[in-house]
This record gives structure tokens, C-alpha cells and sequence, in this order.
């Protein structure tokens, strides 16, 4: 499994409800910033880690059922 | 070429649980690029990203405004496009797919963007033939040949 994947069933397999409605960056296994600003989210992690690939997701704040 | 993937179990709010034909692409544009799941959506004609993430990757926001209709609801869009690379087990096996066409889904004052990004069928299901098993949990990206491509496009 290669490391991105590894990132995203660390995100399925965690509890992250007090971050509901968040978006949440990801690397190596780590929450490295989290906001209901992606946009803003984004560009301060890609200043912080410029070389690294962020996992970017959300935390869901309602039920979807799609 | 063939890229294999597994369905997501997603734990709703309620405590059940869903099973989504979700994968972890790359979009790049010109800022950027970000790993973000998006569902594979058949019933979708044009992959829909939310405005913030198109906003932070670099993606042409001046394309023509238009409206798209799901159920009950309605969102305002930009036409854009933007590179998907499709990860396979090692990076070697990652397909990128430049300049697939996409929607990018407007914020709406006092709504938060949507947290799906929604891969559709043109310029995706156009790449690769597409097959779901959910009884064996398996996903399989075909990749089409180009030559196919043109021929079927005509």
C-alpha cells in the first residue's frame, strides 16, 4: 500500500467527530492542520511542508447518504 | 494497464455505515497538488470539485458560468479543467490524466463547500473502462488506448 493510502484508512479508522465539519490535511499518519477554510488550509500547509503531497479531506458534519 | 481499487467503508453520523465506490486521486493545477478521495459516479456527466480546493490547487476560474440540477438542488458553476493522476499501488503505476474537464461547484454565502469531489464520465470514463465487483470489493481501472479513444470519440 503505498504511503497516500496509508494516510486514508488512517482518516476511516479514526474518530475525528470533534472535527466535524472541518477540513483536515494529512501527512505521514498526522493531522498537520485543520479549518473550515480549505482554501486557507491548503496554501498554509503547502508553505509549511512544500515538498510533501497533503491528504486533503473532510469531516463530515451531516448525514450523507448519497 | 489495469489500476485496482477497493470500495470505502464510511461511517455515517448514525452510526451505520457505507460502503462508496471512493478512491484517492492528485489533482494539480497551477499552484499545486493535493491527494483527495472523490467518488466515482457513473450517473455524473462532469467531475464536480468544491470552489475552495480549486481555488488553492490553481484552476482556470474564468471558463463559462453555468448551473447544474441534482436532486432537489441546484449549484452554480465555472467550466474548468484540471490534471487527475489516478495513484496505483506504487507511484510507477499512476496514471495522470491531463485537462479532464470539470465543474467547479461555487461556495454559497453562509453554506460551507461540499466535501465530495465527484468523478464523472467525461474525460474519465472516457480514459478508462471501468468495472465495479462489490461482491469480490474490487474496482478496476482499464486504461483505454488513445488510439480506442479517438476512434470512439468520432
Amino acid at each position: 500500500m503505498t504511503n497516500s493510502y496509508m494516510n486514508y484508512e488512517w482518516f476511516l479508522n479514526k474518530d475525528f467527530s470533534k472535527n466535524a465539519g472541518e477540513w483536515l490535511a494529512i501527512i505521514d499518519r498526522n493531522v498537520v492542520a485543520s479549518g473550515k477554510d480549505v482554501d486557507r488550509l491548503i496554501k498554509e500547509v503547502k508553505s509549511k511542508y512544500p515538498n510533501k503531497r497533503p491528504l486533503i479531506t473532510k469531516v463530515r458534519d451531516r448525514l450523507s447518504i448519497l | 494497464m489495469s489500476l485496482l481499487y477497493r470500495f470505502k467503508k464510511e461511517k455515517l453520523l448514525d452510526g451505520r455505515y457505507a460502503v462508496r465506490p471512493r478512491i484517492l486521486v492528485v489533482l494539480s493545477g497551477k499552484y499545486t497538488s493535493i491527494e483527495v478521495p472523490a467518488l466515482i459516479d457513473s450517473g455524473c456527466d462532469t467531475t464536480v470539485v468544491p470552489e475552495g480546493i480549486a481555488k488553492a490547487v490553481g484552476l482556470d476560474m474564468g471558463g463559462n458560468k453555468n448551473k447544474i440540477y441534482g436532486y432537489r438542488e441546484s449549484s452554480e458553476v465555472v467550466e474548468s479543467s484540471v490534471d487527475i493522476t489516478f495513484l496505483g499501488k506504487a507511484d510507477r503505476q499512476s496514471v495522470k490524466i491531463p485537462h479532464v474537464p470539470v465543474l467547479i461547484a461555487l461556495s454559497k454565502k453562509g453554506f460551507e463547500d461540499e466535501a465530495d469531489i465527484t468523478l464523472g464520465i467525461n474525460g474519465v470514463f472516457d480514459a478508462f473502462d471501468i468495472t465495479f465487483k462489490k461482491s469480490q470489493n474490487r474496482i478496476i481501472f482499464d486504461k483505454v488506448s488513445q488510439l480506442r479513444q479517438v476512434f470512439f470519440l468520432k
